[in-house]
């Protein structure tokens, strides 16, 4: 399984998306994506925690036992939660405001979990940093990608560049969070499947 | 037994670690937070101070307080009031509460500005809003507001409350309303539109906010609720 | 007093549902909502962990803030609810084989359902008594479990109409659960203080 560690970066932003692809982390992406800039300051604050804990993880990896892997992951998790929000508290209050309750939510995005599981108890430190690093990027993109799509719609701009007069309310509403996150899904569905079709069909 | 004792063990060991770190990151961000929240309550305190009419700053810019201690020279103890819990009124005539301390500015001319900090429940929590009142010639008037706290509504909805736009519906307020009571539009049972937005406001207190809040009554019910509860309170301070 | 605790508690069934306006708790709301019978059994277990759970968190959060440890409260409450999972696990193992299988890998993972962390939490956050608590908690459950028995009843009946291709699986499921949420929205204002 030497998959390069371009490879391994690269794994979280499209092929294994945990949005999109995987499925992981839906609770942040629909509450937090109101905006382009609301998401990009979750996806920046996931992506922290998932590089530290990743490495953290992987470091310990051999000193865990089996038994207990679960509980421990959670914990090591939940401190580097707990630092970001108070890093978050002091620096960049208005960020911090906005996000809210969600910060601490962090601890249960099932992606972090998940890639402790998967890869960095079972992988090198720097391979370990980068998947963390690559699914923290595909995470982000995801999020600034339906912030976009949300704020456009809702409120006519983009990271509060103001772009049109049209504003859909309902695209802010939770409703809206709901039905574009699936729109999107369906249009990487449908160029999934557009891409395996010509291989189909050259088999 | 002995494995268990041992996962017991390693879990435990792993916690008090994690605890210790938290505890030295905890140490030194303290001060950053405590920095951060003065600094949003002054960051207020500089809006409300401004004429809702003209832009300009009701007092001399550089009296307005930059520091803790600055903030802590303006705070206003009215006798017959005690602090208890942080909060140093409650509302009889309906739920709302004052945040302890109130603060007392005086403008060059002599008259009086009152800031307090209005709570009331929304939807789900608290809303805090913070309210300057001017005396003038014509009692005591509602001259600006800033809600700070409104992380408890629902998005899109009544947290639209944070809107500048929305906020600005509030405000600035005459005496002859607040003695009404201010209350928002659906509560009064009008729909006010064009001029008589304005006109409500001034006269009975009457806050037109559902074409800018459509759907969300309890938020901006609280405003008005928290910004009754510093009226009252200043009433029972005899400065109303 | 009892207006309030009535208003928290269709507050949080309808009017703030946890899962389709508070946006908790969704994984496994589109995880386990492929058929009413494990949605059900879900539900029940979910429910279960929040009442316990708030309670315990609530208590714990005195000694926290006595203690002046404050920023140990989301390891300590989270802690908390993976115990209290523990223990329900093994409770279901011997209680009800049947359905410890078939919701399989969803029932550890209750651990990690924002919903029962972001409860804890906004309880703490709203300053709530432990009556408004249990309220609460109780609430959520059960908003919780309306949402993913309405929304698995619905799966079951698309499994077997004709949805277009790239919709198919989690995009249909995404939209279906905007038009329940827009439904659910009809609630505002249902309850005035």
């Amino acid at each position: 399984m030497a998959e390069s560690k371009f490879k391994v970066l690269t794994n979280g932003i499209f092929k294994q998306n945990p949005i999109f692809i995987q499925v992981l982390g839906m609770c942040p992406t629909l509450a937090t994506t109101t905006s382009a800039e609301n998401g990009l300051g979750m996806g920046l604050a996931t992506t922290a925690v998932l590089a530290m804990s990743n490495i953290t993880i992987s470091l310990v990896r051999n000193f865990i036992p089996d038994k207990i892997r679960i509980p421990s992951y959670i914990v090591i998790i939940a401190s580097f939660v707990t630092m970001i929000d108070m890093l978050m508290h002091g620096f960049i209050y208005d960020l911090w405001k906005t996000l809210g309750l969600f910060i601490p939510l962090i601890v249960v995005n099932c992606i972090i979990l998940g890639r402790a599981e998967a890869f960095a108890s079972k992988n090198g430190v720097f391979r370990s940093f980068l998947d963390g690093l690559g699914m923290g990027l595909g995470f982000t993109a995801s999020l600034v990608l339906l912030g976009s799509v949300r704020e456009f719609l809702g409120n006519g701009s983009i990271f509060n560049y103001h772009l049109s007069d049209v504003k859909m309310f309902a695209m802010i509403l939770p409703p809206g969070a709901f039905i574009a996150l699936g729109m999107l899904a369906a249009f990487f569905n449908y160029l999934g499947i557009k891409r395996s079709k010509p291989k189909k069909a050259a088999k | 037994m002995r494995e268990y004792l041992k996962t017991g063990i390693t879990l435990m060991v792993i916690t008090i670690i994690a605890a210790l770190v938290l505890s030295v990151v905890y140490t030194v961000v303290k001060e950053p937070i405590a920095n951060a929240e003065l600094g949003a309550k002054l960051k207020a305190i500089r809006e409300v101070l401004t004429d809702a009419e003209t832009g300009e700053l009701l007092i001399a810019a550089e009296n307005i307080p930059e520091t803790a201690s600055e903030l802590a020279e303006f705070e206003w103890f009215p006798a017959g009031f005690d602090s208890s819990e942080g909060i140093i009124y409650t509302a009889t005539s309906s739920q709302g509460k004052v945040e302890s301390p109130a603060y007392k500015f005086v403008k060059e001319d002599g008259s009086e500005i009152y800031v307090a900090i209005g709570i009331a429940v929304g939807y789900g929590g608290d809303v805090k809003s913070m309210a300057a009142f001017v005396s003038g010639p014509n009692g005591v008037s509602l001259n600006a507001i800033k809600v700070l706290e409104y992380s408890q509504e629902t998005p899109g909805l009544g947290a639209n409350i944070a809107n500048a736009a929305v906020q600005q519906r509030f405000f600035p307020i005459a005496s002859k309303g607040l003695d009404k009571g201010v209350r928002v539009d659906k509560d009064a049972g009008v729909t006010p539109s064009g001029d008589q937005i304005e006109i409500r406001k001034q006269e009975d207190g009457i806050v037109t906010v559902s074409d800018v809040m459509t759907g969300a009554t309890i938020t901006p019910r609280a405003v008005a609720f928290s910004l009754n509860a510093i009226s009252e309170f200043l009433e029972k301070a005899g400065v109303r | 007093m009892a207006t309030r605790l009535v208003f928290i508690f269709l507050s949080a069934i309808l009017i703030n549902n946890f899962v389709l306006s508070r946006f908790l708790g969704i994984c496994p709301f589109l995880g386990v909502s492929k058929k009413t019978d494990t949605a059900v059994g879900m539900s029940i277990a979910v429910t279960f962990v929040m009442i316990m759970a708030s309670i315990i968190t609530w208590l714990l959060n005195i000694a926290l803030d006595a203690l002046g440890i404050p920023f140990l409260r989301t390891i300590v409450f989270i802690l908390i609810i993976a115990t209290l999972v523990q223990f329900v696990e093994i409770f279901l193992k011997k209680a009800s084989p049947s359905l410890y299988d078939a919701l399989g890998i969803f029932l550890p993972l209750i651990t990690t359902n924002c919903a029962i962390l972001g409860l804890a939490l906004l309880n703490v956050q709203q300053n709530y008594t432990l009556l408004e608590t249990i309220v609460n908690a109780a609430g959520a459950g059960l908003g919780f479990a309306l949402a993913l028995i309405l929304f698995s009843t619905i799966r079951e009946r698309m499994e077997l109409s004709g949805v277009p291709e790239p919709f198919k699986g989690t995009a249909i499921a995404l939209i279906t659960a905007g038009l329940l949420s827009m439904a659910f929205m009809g609630f505002q204002g249902l309850v005035k203080l």
